[in-house]
């Protein structure tokens, strides 16, 4: 069994390598539909279900691209 | 049969030193003896992870399966991916966030960030101010306040027996301009309808009158923009609190309408806001047509690394970073020169703004980014939190003592019955300093300390439970130590407050999210059982 949508991490880690210039502050979830259907392991349904899937697709390749910051709350807790 | 009894208890964020790992859970006990439950906001802690080891500290677990939640700053939703780890398999209750719409999505991108399987993600409910909603028998009000954060929430929740407890949130009462903010009105018609308690925020109550607005931090960032001119702009803001991008947003229009100048073009960098970004254009809050409707002027704000961002020559670019207190991120990647997509080595000078001042506690590190910058060069303005600053560039998201004041006197001149002020989310000095206020108000107040409780019975009689000495937490670690593949290992933690120690409890065990596996090991697995079935045929 292939890629399914809601293996957002999965998709996430396939796709930013395909794709390092994509703006990723830039929804366009045609676009991003499109590049997930297209990955040869990916065997689910042509249209995503749940639109937080793909919002999750874009959280995890941002993270990819530009870094974890895991440190913030140490900012905000008296900002 | 008993008597009914409402309960409020500090379930952490009353912390004796540090701020964070803020929880609450309001309790009804009816006459039969059963117990409803609903939490208000599960935040994290922060551990200092190269000290201790350590992702972050929790609250205890909470007993409600519906969270209220104030706002999305990490220290009152930051708990929620390791809530959802620690309740699998151990209940099928599902999990209802009853929020905003940039709290969920806040809430989302940590989710994500945590790996937690899409198909546990909790219900989210949207509130709206002034909507009154029920649960589990409470009746729950939010209003609108004014935060560093888009879309922050007070509620004021009612027990079956009436009894009225309004909870602040963080809050100021500064004009916000991305949603809706503080609003007197508001506050006033909630508290005719009566107050018993009154939770109010303490972190700044400290500092004297009103904590600024956006607004005086876009007068200031006209300076900021007049002494760049011809530069490049290198700056940094925390990316939840996105009020703060708006402001950059306006403030470069604004300038280059009065200049007569083409607008700088705003350039993101750093995860977090990046993913910020995105969180406000599904929130309805698209920056740039916001600045248009406003100023009349056309402004961009570009993604760091993408070809729109390198076109913009080297003096017309604002650059907005993460890490405003030196931590691994984006502004001191720029610093150090390990930013791919910022360098320091442009044909113009470069002038450096941290739009946050220090956090208490990290003036080294924040001293140390500030040199980083004027090794390479650079002019450099980082606001100084004890002083007087020439420009201002940063605004608190937290009440000054004048705001405790305000929110005190309006509860106090509306609610026809007495409210008694009880100050929570900071050190035991600024809560005392929000008792002082409230008592010159006229209010009764009364001092809570982590996992200490107040119980209200049917007539309105108000006892106090005091609480252990030991306090209960939770300590996260990632045992990969790898934000792609986390394997987090949750354990007890007890701190003995009076004593000033920490003794280390027992290992929590929590049922792993379903492992996914890659179509080759799944291939091979396969192949494996396969080899496994025909062995066993053979042995029989
Ligand atoms: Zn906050």
């Amino acid at each position: 069994m292939g890629l399914k949508w809601t293996d957002y991490a999965e998709i996430a880690e396939e796709l930013a390598p395909l794709y390092p210039d994509m703006d990723l502050a830039d929804i366009d979830y045609e676009d991003l539909t499109k590049k997930i259907v297209a990955l040869p392991d990916f065997e689910d349904s042509e249209k995503c279900p749940d639109e937080n899937l793909l919002d999750a697709v874009y959280s995890v390749m941002t993270e990819l691209v530009y870094g974890k910051e895991t440190d913030e709350v140490s900012s905000i807790d008296q900002d | 049969m008993a008597e009914s009894v409402t309960k409020w208890e500090s379930a952490g964020g009353n912390n004796t030193k540090s701020i964070g790992g803020n929880g609450y859970e309001f309790s009804y006990t009816d006459k039969e003896g059963k117990v409803q439950y609903l939490q208000v906001d599960y935040g994290s802690m922060f551990a200092d992870k190269e000290k201790t080891g350590l992702e972050c500290y929790l609250p205890d677990i909470p007993k409600a399966n519906d969270i209220l939640i104030t706002h999305g700053h990490m220290d009152h939703v930051g708990g929620i991916p390791h809530l959802i780890n620690l309740r699998r398999g151990k209940t099928k209750e599902p999990l209802t966030l009853h929020c905003s719409k940039y709290s969920e999505q806040m809430i989302r991108n940590s989710l994500t960030s945590s790996r937690i399987p899409a198909e546990e993600f909790p219900i989210f409910h949207t509130i709206e101010p002034g909507k009154e909603f029920e649960v589990n028998g409470f009746k729950v009000e939010p209003f609108s306040v004014s935060h560093s954060i888009p879309e922050a929430s007070g509620f004021v929740v009612e027990s079956p027996d009436g009894v009225r407890i309004m909870t602040m949130g963080d809050f100021k009462t500064a004009p916000v301009p991305l949603g809706n903010g503080w609003d007197d009105e508001a506050v006033a018609k909630i508290a005719k309808k009566g107050i018993d308690f009154m939770f109010v925020d303490s972190t700044s109550a400290s500092s004297p009158g009103y904590s600024k607005g956006e607004n005086q931090v876009r007068e200031g960032l006209k300076d900021v923009l007049k002494e760049s001119e011809g530069g490049m702009i290198v700056s940094a803001m925390i990316s939840s609190s996105a009020h703060r991008l708006h402001t950059v947003a306006t403030a470069v229009a604004n300038y280059a309408k009065e200049t007569g100048t083409e607008p700088r073009t705003v350039i993101i960098d750093g995860a977090s806001l990046i993913n910020a970004r995105r969180a406000l254009v599904k929130c309805g809050y698209n920056i740039e047509e916001m600045v248009k409707e406003q100023t009349g002027i056309d402004i961009k704000i570009a993604t760091a690394g993408t070809k729109t961002a390198e076109n913009v020559p080297y003096d017309q670019r604002f650059y907005v970073c993460t890490g405003t207190q030196g931590e691994e991120a984006s502004f001191v990647k720029v610093a150090e020169g390990r930013n791919k997509n910022i360098s320091l080595d442009v044909p113009c000078p470069v002038h450096v703004y941290n739009l946050q001042s220090c956090i208490p506690g990290n003036e080294e590190q924040y001293k140390g980014l500030e040199q980083k910058f004027k090794d390479k060069g650079c002019t450099t303005y980082f606001p100084d939190r004890y002083k007087p600053n020439k420009i201002t560039v940063h605004a608190s998201g937290h009440s000054g003592a004048s705001d405790v004041a305000h929110a005190c006197h309006i509860v106090h001149e509306n609610s026809p019955r007495p409210t008694k002020v009880v100050p929570i989310h900071g050190a035991t000095e600024q809560r005392k300093k929000v008792m002082e206020i409230a008592q010159d108000e006229g209010m009764n107040t009364f001092l809570v300390r982590n996992f200490s409780a107040i119980s209200i019975d049917s007539e309105g009689r108000a006892t106090f439970e005091k609480a252990a000495p030991l306090e209960k937490w939770i300590t996260v670690k990632d045992l990969n130590n790898d934000f792609r593949k986390p394997y987090y290992e949750y354990a007890t933690m007890m701190m003995d407050i009076p004593n000033k120690k920490v003794i280390d409890g027992e290992k929590i065990y929590y049922k792993k999210p379903p492992k996914k596996q890659k179509p080759e090991e799944k291939k091979i697995n396969v192949e494996k059982k396969l080899q496994q079935i025909a062995i066993s045929k053979r042995c029989r």
